[in-house]
């Protein structure tokens, strides 16, 4: 039986699952969680910027290992390596998205509590670079003509997962205006009170499902396409001999 | 909760635009993989959906 006969019916049992675990969490941040006593609703809105910057994290490093492993196996095994491009190329868009999400609901929350769209502090600078990092490694993968454009992309991704640390530390090695860390942040004024933690880590669990889906989504999406262009190449070379006969 | 202050719109707006990002790029995949459906119907499978070794 082909593969792609079985991992269809799994992908929409896991699309089902995700949709429901979001649904059930989205309720639980909505009209479950208490209220907060200082920030009041606005609060909610932690309950999708948080999972969402957590993950813009984390796909980064799905991005990073798959760009390894393209740069390791394109010369030893090309079938192997456009495996890994099609994981890179998902994974970084899913990191685009994420990110994108995480500055916007970052800006929408920070106008009502800091009076601000945006200010220059380390955590949203460093974030934002990390957009413009995977931004550029779309549009160096969408623009280039080269030849090397997979292999230039992969080298760009090791260079923008640096950033990743950089982000997640700069509250820590900075005084920054964002928030300490809900979690392993040592201050306790900054710990998240245990009845909204049922609501923050259904949010966590239902978006990180999500972006599971998307990412194995986009990569079949991806190697639909590679598939095409050998089977165009395929035709070339049969027509090309052909002509020669 | 959504009433007409500042802080009501800027919640909702966080929600909505959240399911709007994500849905609209799962769309947007979705419909790339029903054109590329159409347009690959005939072609020869990568050993990788057929599950053999390369």
């Amino acid at each position: 039986m082909q593969r792609s006969r079985i991992l269809g019916p799994i992908g929409i049992v896991w699309l089902g699952l995700t949709l429901g675990v979001i649904a059930y969490a989205t309720r639980l941040g909505l009209f479950l969680a208490p209220v907060d006593a200082l920030q009041g609703n606005v609060f909610r809105i932690i309950f999708y910027h948080v999972p969402h910057s957590m993950l813009s994290l984390l796909f980064p490093y799905v991005n990073l290992v798959a760009s390894l492993f393209y740069l390791f196996w394109r010369q030893r095994d090309p079938l192997k390596s456009l495996t890994a491009d099609a994981v890179a190329i998902a994974s970084a868009e899913v990191t685009v998205v994420y990110a994108s999400i995480c500055l916007w609901t970052g800006m929408l929350w920070g106008r009502v509590e800091w009076g601000l769209w945006w200010t220059w502090d380390a955590r949203l600078t460093s974030m934002l670079l990390l957009w413009l990092l995977y931004v550029s490694y779309l549009m160096l993968r969408k623009l280039s003509s080269t030849g090397q454009t997979q292999t230039l992309a992969a080298v760009l991704s090791v260079f923008a997962a640096i950033d990743v640390p950089i982000v997640y530390m700069s509250i820590k090695w900075w005084r920054t205006q964002h928030p300490a860390p809900i979690f392993f942040s040592g201050d306790p004024d900054a710990k998240m009170d245990p009845s909204m933690l049922p609501a923050f880590l259904w949010n966590v669990l239902g978006w990180a499902m999500w972006g599971i889906f998307l990412l194995c989504f986009r990569y079949a999406l991806e190697r639909r396409r590679q598939k095409r262009e050998q089977d165009a190449a395929l035709q070339a070379i049969e027509a090309s001999l052909e002509m020669a006969q | 909760m959504f009433g007409s202050s500042m802080e009501a719109h800027h919640l909702l707006y966080v929600y909505l635009s959240v399911w709007l990002i994500q849905g609209g790029y799962c769309a947007w995949i979705a419909w790339q993989w029903l054109r590329s459906g159409k347009d690959s119907r005939s072609s020869i499978p990568l050993d990788s959906e057929t599950g053999r070794d390369s």
